[in-house]
């Protein structure tokens, strides 16, 4: 395949340009309470091309190989046709070109498990949370998919790689009285279908967080010092900050760029913040991007400072910084864009018994249940605590908490020892061909504290 | 017959075709200068089979009909008994209207287009950046089964939206507005001037006081009350008693001012449907009727479990995304909350103090499905009925069934939303809450 798409650029009249195919195999199973609602395959493909010509950009995706040729022509023709309309030239920062492959192992492939094995699986799971008290609702899910990409561009890069993932996220409901909440489930993430074996423990714990959240008041609004758990806080990371990482979301805001700029402090000096896809089997693990760039760590915060931020080669060209391999795609239907990786907070010396000492009135949040982030981030906790003269309280429910870029960094005044990373989650982010929701990510962190987040909630 | 439904139904008890064509453009202009002319151009195809009563699904390019049927049969050895077979022949004559397809435009066309609304733009107001985006498509969706259903409605509809970031840019917002229409969309100056004017209502940040506030919704924000409302009408959660509305049919749950119908079929829709994702005619109705619910919304499968006919509302969507890998579920296909009397500037001229919202985020992190919300509000303080800044740091927050209770009045106009992200598709009015409960940090 490789050779047959670098024949199609071969016959360009463009400054730049690439391809990249995808062919995909995914497994979708999903339980709702002991109804299987479906048990599906999917094997889809497709291409997307990219062509430059005197800074003007046109792209397309298309279906089949055999559309490549034509579909590049046309694309190539587009940016012809758009240069004339394009007064601010797109440059594409130097890069070497790939040449090689990057295949997946790992020591449980979930390819190697029959259908009948990852339905067991999840059924198991389901009826564990099918026996909870108060449980009304479950949704099962489990996925599995498989990727094998080709990139081509005409600077001579020819990259084959693969992505491969399996997980499990499970939804359940529980009801008692008026009262309807909900515990998440998600373990995976990762290459190894190992990571979805014997995590009854991690359901239990949730289906007790459950138990006691059924009972939980509202959470009460206001503005509070927070103790965030490490998944919190990893949440918190990459909705508060690591989206404005992210080059092209601060390209075309000049006090964006000013505020950000490279040694800017942004947070307390305790904050130290990198995104690493070269870490191993997580959900934003990969070798190379889908510019052909390779992965690497990206201090994103140092000591509270701005230490870098994430590029695409578009964005590297026009910041006058190298890329760093952060522009993906979640299949042949988009363009590539910028997109976290593993966006970590790294681990700092206070103990979290430390930390809930310190509050008088106000809130441990845990857990992250979806979040969104501009220079205002919000973001959803799975449950809360109250605290109170230093001790944790009864727990509450609703928490939702936002904030303000440049004043929530510097209110962090604590940062734990206890680092972790999570297991699977998904990010969206806009592009013009759509909303990328696939795009796997992870994030990590210690506890923090915050000294004042505001909390939506009950008046 | 489709080849693909004809080989299916040889091998399996019943088939369901679903198959999705669609070309697309967008132009995107940043900072007055073109950046990205984009084409997409699929074919999908999800094949459903019922094997002795089993339910079994594959997806793919419907190129490859072979490997869909060979998949689709071997997932339904796995799968369970359904309550439901896939429809049969039907007619859709007497639902809603033809669907008028327009033209597809050419990229050049697009180009000229958006190029000349930056030139009025620039004539307007010269030191306004405005980023541009322009969407087309056109295509169609067909429902296909062994039963004898064989319907297609065609799409096209065109997008813009344009953003004029306020002049201190001390935000990533800005002053943004959206038009939508089936085809051959018009720009009209009272159109752009309103969205610059609404540029110098973000000159500056402004934080109302923490505490209840009238609110005013614009239309994409008033979105709100259809997606939790999409969580507790879901004919799954009613069947499964997870919904605060199961048995609530008859009773008052949302304020008298407020009837909501379901109505896909009128030709205002941004894509006026016939029939649904699972090839079953959608319904006009009332779902909410001078605030007492009337109607559910159901697919095969959840009507199958109330004993009950499907009303028409699968969709293959989730909160986010509308793929064809997405499993076909109730939700809203074309809502119409009914107008009021009030123009909205009349309705924000009337407010003391008070927010205008135009925009929310995280709305999805909300317990919806029991009406909870807790969001970051974006859009403007606003004091003796005059935007004087743009909200920071705003949350706002409560339940949908005691806001929208206590509703204060409905607008006159009806802006036309597509099926999106977080979006419900349909007519929605600017709404206006007597108060919800803000926190400013």
């Amino acid at each position: 395949m490789k050779d047959e798409l670098r024949a199609v650029l071969s016959k360009l009249d463009v400054d730049y340009a690439d391809i990249r195919f995808d062919v995909e195999r995914k497994t979708s199973i999903r339980l709702s309470n002991e109804q299987v609602e479906q048990i599906a395959t999917f094997s889809p493909q497709g291409g997307h091309v990219r062509a430059y010509v005197n800074g003007a950009k046109a792209v397309a995706s298309f279906s089949t190989l055999e559309d490549a040729a034509d579909i590049a022509c046309q694309t190539a023709a587009a940016a012809r046709a758009a240069a004339a309309h394009c007064t601010d030239p797109l440059r594409l920062a130097a890069t070497p070109p790939i040449d090689a492959a990057f295949p997946i192992e790992t020591p449980k492939d979930p390819r190697t498990y029959s259908l009948s094995a990852k339905h067991e699986l999840l059924t198991y799971y389901n009826q564990i949370a099918l026996e909870a008290p108060d449980v009304m609702m479950t949704q099962f899910i489990y996925s599995d998919s498989h990727a094998e990409r080709v990139f081509v561009s005409t600077e001579g890069s020819g990259v084959e790689y693969e992505h491969l993932i399996s997980h499990i996220l499970g939804i359940v409901v529980g009801r008692r009285g008026n009262a309807v909440r909900k515990a998440f489930f998600a373990v995976g993430g990762s290459p190894d279908f190992g990571r979805l074996l014997d995590r009854e423990e991690v359901l239990r714990d949730a289906l007790r967080d459950l138990d006691e959240l059924l009972d939980a008041s509202p959470i009460e609004a206001g503005t509070y010092p927070i103790v965030l758990d490490p998944h919190g806080a990893g949440i918190f990371i990459h909705e508060a900050f690591g989206h404005r990482s992210e080059a092209d979301l601060t390209l075309h805001n000049p006090m964006l760029r000013e505020r950000l700029g490279n040694g800017k402090q942004i947070g307390t000096p305790l904050l130290n913040v990198f995104d690493d896809p070269t870490i191993p089997d997580r959900g934003g693990s990969y070798p190379v991007d889908d510019e052909g760039v390779r992965s690497q760590r990206t201090q994103l915060i140092r000591e509270g400072c701005v230490a870098g931020r994430l590029h695409s080669r578009e964005t590297a060209a026009a910041f006058g910084e190298n890329p760093t391999g952060n522009c993906r795609a979640s299949d042949a239907g988009f363009a590539p864009l910028i997109r976290m990786s593993n966006t970590v907070i790294e681990a700092g010396e206070s103990s979290l018994d430390e930390m809930i000492q310190t509050v008088d009135d106000g809130y441990y949040i845990a857990g992250g249940a979806g979040g969104q982030g501009g220079i205002d981030f919000t973001f959803g906790a799975r449950w809360a605590r109250r605290i109170r003269n230093g001790k944790l309280g009864e727990m509450v429910a609703d928490a939702n908490l936002s904030g303000n870029l440049f004043t929530t960094l510097n209110s962090i005044s604590m940062i734990g020892n206890d680092s972790m990373l999570f297991e699977y989650c998904d990010c969206g982010k806009g592009s013009v061909d759509g909303v990328q929701m696939t795009t796997r990510i992870c994030a990590g962190a210690p506890h923090i504290k915050i000294d004042e987040a505001t909390v939506g909630g009950v008046s | 017959m489709n080849a693909i439904i004809q080989h299916a139904g040889s091998v399996a008890d019943q088939a369901e075709l679903y198959t999705r064509t669609s070309r697309s453009t967008q132009i995107q202009f940043t900072n007055g200068s073109l950046s990205l002319v984009s084409h997409n151009d699929r074919t999908e195809a999800a094949l459903r089979v019922l094997v002795k009563g089993k339910l079994g699904a594959a997806f793919g390019d419907p190129v490859r009909g072979e490997t869909l049927v060979h998949d689709a049969v071997s997932a339904a050895a796995y799968g369970q008994d359904v309550p439901f077979a896939f429809s049969g022949a039907q007619s859709f004559e007497s639902q809603g209207e033809e669907p008028q397809i327009q033209r597809k435009r050419s990229a050049q066309e697009l180009v000229a287009f958006c190029a000349g609304i930056n030139q009025r733009i620039r004539s307007i107001c010269p030191d306004a950046d405005a980023n541009l985006s322009f969407g087309s498509a056109i295509g169609s969706k067909t429902v296909q089964t062994t039963a004898g259903t064989d319907a297609t409605d065609a799409f096209s509809h065109e997008s813009l939206i344009v953003e004029i970031p306020f002049q201190d840019r001390g935000t990533d917002i800005g002053a943004a507005a959206r038009l939508i229409d089936h085809g051959d969309l018009a720009v009209s100056d009272v159109w752009l001037e309103d969205l610059l004017e609404m540029r110098t209502w973000g000159s500056k940040p402004s934080a109302p006081s923490t505490g209840r506030l009238p609110t005013l919704l614009t239309p994409y924000a008033s979105n709100l009350l259809l997606i939790a409302l999409a969580a507790g009408l879901n004919g799954l959660a009613i069947a499964q008693g997870a919904s605060p509305l199961a048995g609530k049919i008859g009773e008052s749950i949302l304020s008298p001012k407020l009837t909501i119908r379901e109505d896909p079929g009128l030709g205002q829709q941004v894509s006026p449907r016939r029939f649904d994702d699972e090839g079953v005619p959608v319904q006009a109705r009332d779902i909410v009727s001078n605030g007492v619910l009337r109607s559910y919304l159901t697919d095969l499968g959840s009507s199958g479990m109330l004993e009950a006919s499907s009303t028409g509302n699968a969709v293959r969507r989730t909160l986010f995304t509308e793929t064809i890998q997405d499993v076909p579920g109730p939700a809203w296909l074309g809502a119409v909350i009914e107008p009021g009397p009030t123009g909205w500037k009349e309705l924000l001229a009337g407010m003391e103090e008070g927010i205008l919202v135009t925009r929310m985020l995280g709305l999805h992190s909300s317990n919806l499905l029991q009406g909870q919300y807790a969001v970051q509000a974006t859009g403007f303080h606003v004091r003796n009925g005059k935007p004087i800044g743009y909200l920071e740091r705003t949350m706002i927050s409560g339940n949908v069934f005691e806001d929208f209770g206590a509703l204060q009045a409905v607008s006159s106009e009806l802006e036309p939303i597509a099926q999106e992200p977080l979006s419900v598709p349909g007519l929605v009015p600017y709404l206006l809450l007597e108060s919800v409960q803000a926190t400013v940090g």
